[in-house]
């Protein structure tokens, strides 16, 4: 049986995406639940969600028992898509290269690559992607052990079920022993040519995406400061319900209103009557073909083939990227005035007889340092030393002064250190913590100022080489010749 | 929700102009409508099914779904077994069926049910279903048998005393074996009923239940039995050996009770010998026997 598929272009909400209805497929890729049974269907047991391709399971995501839609999972990487069929990484690599590189269009590049998921509605979208674990970590190396990961819920209980948000951080399906510098340098040198590079990302749970295709050029975007856009592919399998509020007016049970996946809420009476019925007859306990096998490999962890780590400059550069509570807040928060700052820094929760965030001043710190480091970075500064040196705002300093600690810069290196000079009792209980960055600060400055020494002599060499002006691209070509020349 | 990959039903009723679509959700379309009105199986009140329909109660609604509009057995077999995982998912649904041999789906947990060492496919056959209906009756009022023998025996002894003249009154010897013979014949009159009631409850079956037409697929594992349709056998679900209360064993099935209603009917022509003898002991291992 040939493989269905139908798309349909659609608007919802300033939102631009493509519907896609696929039918007949095998399956290739997609995620299948591994229930634990219980004496009793109402208890709530742990619930292990796969992403498989073929008979690989990659990604294990579990939910802890009694935990519900709003429990952080624990995420960890079981394999390597790389030991699948070549077929299946040649579509899934053409398919970001057609989309990015040849500007074809969405329904035309995703094609093959429909025809290997699951059977099921997906909704398409170009977003912009944060190539960490939500925590300030690169996430190509993140999830090597299993632990919780914030953000990793299938709701979020800050954003609530009604908000649309991208699925913005990613879960590699490569090991990190398959990172290469070369790659990476390709990548870069693409896009010092003002070329577009991107990724294919499928949604997994919450805030989380698997990256199918692009690991090299995730890294090559945060090296260069650009943002990494990829091909986000999202299962719509959630239904938003009414109101208990709009369902007592009727007399009734709260009723489905809109198909709900991250990224949009689709209002029931703007889907396609041929997707609404298919959508109707299609399972959500549908299992794969090699559930058996795959269900034998989840509790499986990964294997680093070797001990190749990822550059400190990339691990460094994804610690100033947002993390999840950043995000949150950036969702939870529409505006942010100074004055409105000015007000909550006064203690105030309201400005203008409005509330500015929520009744708790404490929450209204937070969010609005999580909203500022998102948006604006000079802002956050500005607000959270404010914060810190109001010594009426005890209580905020300590997770302000976590947030600060988490990001190398200089500004904050100078207000640590003034906070130090100033001796005053109220900062002592911060200051092994402030001395620790110090420390951390000055290496990584040192270790910054040795790379850029190196980086110099080596620009020098390639000159006096080639006699003349050379960059990034000329060092790569002058490298590529000097390991040619010893390997001849 | 057990049975939760079986395929969603789509069902046109022509007279009364609805169409239900039957899966995770109860959606029903009535005449004309292009948006469905979507349930959620926790609104449903009960679900019964009879020789004719299946009849779906909401508050307020109740909803009728012709056997007849599903022509497929095989459909009308699945659209069951998404009614009864639902059942089993939301068990405040009161779920009423006629009786029938395979398990209720309800009764079956979604598991991961380690690979089962005893799985086979087959058909129920009326000889084996009848023969072994028989001997349950036997076995269940074989003492009532004993005292109807017994009494019957002492009845036609008096009887025979009190109305037989001339000289064979004295000779009351002669009437021991007739006694006995009389009541042998009431044994057997009630033993020949006992069969036309087994054939008549398998010929009832056989109307209500066109699942006993099937190929079934036997599994029996250290986890549970499981006892399905073939067509709709995923192989995840399964009924744990603690929902089971005792088995018999007769000569040709083993048959595990819960609550003394017979669940789990596993015909032992589809094993050899040995492996029959390995399975009553896996089964003596879990259960008590009867």
């Amino acid at each position: 049986m040939n493989p269905i598929i139908n798309t349909y272009q659609m608007n919802v909400g300033n939102r631009e995406f493509l519907l896609a209805d696929v039918s007949r497929t095998p399956g290739v890729i997609g995620t299948t639940k591994i229930t634990h049974a219980t004496a009793h269907p109402l208890e709530r047991p742990p619930v292990t969600e796969l992403l498989y391709v073929s008979d690989e399971a990659i990604i294990n995501m579990t939910r802890p028992a009694k935990g519900d839609e709003f429990t952080n999972k624990l995420i960890h990487q079981i394999s390597t898509i790389s030991i699948c069929d070549d077929n299946i990484k040649t579509i899934l690599s053409t398919v970001s290269d057609n989309y990015f590189t040849y500007s074809q269009s969405m329904a035309k590049s995703l094609q093959p690559f429909f025809e290997l998921l699951s059977e099921g509605i997906y909704v398409c979208h170009e977003s912009k992607m944060i190539p960490s674990n939500g925590a300030g970590n690169f996430f190509w190396s993140a999830y090597t052990i299993r632990h919780e990961f914030s953000g990793s819920a299938t709701h979020s209980r800050a954003m609530g079920k009604e908000s649309n948000y991208i699925p913005c951080f990613l879960i590699p399906t490569k090991n990190p022993s398959e990172f290469t510098d070369s790659k990476v340098k390709a990548q870069r040198e693409k896009l010092m040519m003002s070329k577009k590079v991107g990724g294919l990302a499928y949604h997994v749970s919450g805030m989380f995406s698997a990256l199918l295709d692009g690991h090299h050029s995730a890294a090559a975007c945060l090296l260069n400061d650009t943002d990494f856009k990829c091909l986000v592919i999202e299962p719509l399998r959630d239904f938003l319900y009414e109101s208990p509020e709009q369902a007592l007016e009727y007399d009734r049970e709260p009723r489905i209103i809109a198909l709900s996946c991250p990224y949009v809420k689709i209002p029931i009476e703007q889907i396609p009557p041929a997707i609404l019925e298919s959508l109707l007859l299609r399972r959500n306990g549908v299992r794969p073909k090699h559930y058996a096998e795959l269900r034998k490999k989840a509790g499986k962890s990964l294997r680093t083939v070797n001990r190749k780590s990822i550059p400190r400059e990339i691990l460094l550069k994804a610690e100033l990227l947002p993390d999840n509570a950043a995000v949150e807040s950036a969702h939870a928060v529409t505006e942010l005035t100074d004055e409105q700052l000015g007000a909550l820094l006064a203690g105030e929760i309201k400005y203008e007889d409005k509330i500015i965030i929520s009744q708790n001043y404490y929450n209204s710190v937070i969010t609005a340092c999580n909203y500022l480091q998102y948006e604006d970075f000079d802002r956050f500064f500005k607000f959270a030393f404010a914060i810190i040196d109001n010594t009426d705002l005890i209580a905020t300093h300590k997770y302000i002064i976590e947030r600060l600690c988490g990001i190398n810069n200089k500004k904050i290196h100078d207000f640590f250190v003034a906070l130090i000079e100033r001796d005053d009792p109220i900062y002592q209980n911060y200051v092994p913590q402030l001395d620790v960055y110090i420390k951390n600060y000055d290496k990584y400055i040192s270790d910054a100022l040795i790379d850029k020494e190196n980086k110099a002599k080596q620009l020098n060499r390639a000159k006096s080489l080639l006699g003349g002006e050379m960059g990034e691209a000329g060092i790569a070509q002058m490298e590529a010749i000097v390991k040619a020349s010893r390997r001849g | 929700m057990a049975f939760e990959s079986l395929p969603g039903v789509k069902v046109v009723s022509h007279a009364t102009e609805q169409t239900f679509i039957i899966g995770d959700f109860f959606a029903v379309y009535l005449k004309g409508d292009e948006i469905p009105t979507i349930y959620r199986w926790a609104e449903v009140k009960s679900i019964s099914e009879s020789r004719a329909d299946f009849t779906v109660c909401l508050s307020g609604i109740t909803y009728k779904i012709m056997k007849t509009c599903i022509p497929d057995e095989k459909k009308q077999l699945n659209l069951r077994g998404v009614f009864e995982g639902a059942v089993h998912f939301n068990p405040a649904i009161e779920y009423n069926h006629p009786k029938r041999i395979l398990p209720p789906k309800y009764l079956y947990l979604n598991g991961n049910m380690n690979e089962a060492p005893y799985i086979v496919n087959g058909v129920y056959r009326e000889r084996e279903i009848n023969f072994s209906n028989v001997i349950l009756l036997n076995t269940r009022l074989g003492r009532i048998f004993k005292i109807v023998a017994f009494l019957s025996i002492i009845t036609v002894f008096i009887i025979l005393h009190f109305t037989i003249e001339g000289g064979i009154r004295h000779n009351w010897f002669w009437f021991i074996p007739i006694s006995v013979f009389s009541g042998g014949i009431a044994v057997m009159l009630i033993y020949l009923i006992c069969a036309i009631i087994a054939n008549y409850h398998f010929a009832y079956l056989f109307k209500n239940d066109v699942a006993i037409n099937e190929e079934i697929t036997f599994a029996v594992s250290s986890d549970g039995f499981s006892a399905v349709e073939s067509h709709l056998h995923t192989g995840c679900e399964f009924i744990p050996w603690m929902e089971a209360n005792y088995f018999i064993e007769t000569n040709s099935v083993f048959i595990v009770y819960k609550h003394k209603k017979a669940v789990f009917w596993l015909p032992k022509r589809l094993f050899s010998k040995e492996i029959q003898t390995e399975i009553s002991n896996f089964i003596h291992a879990r259960l008590v026997q009867k």
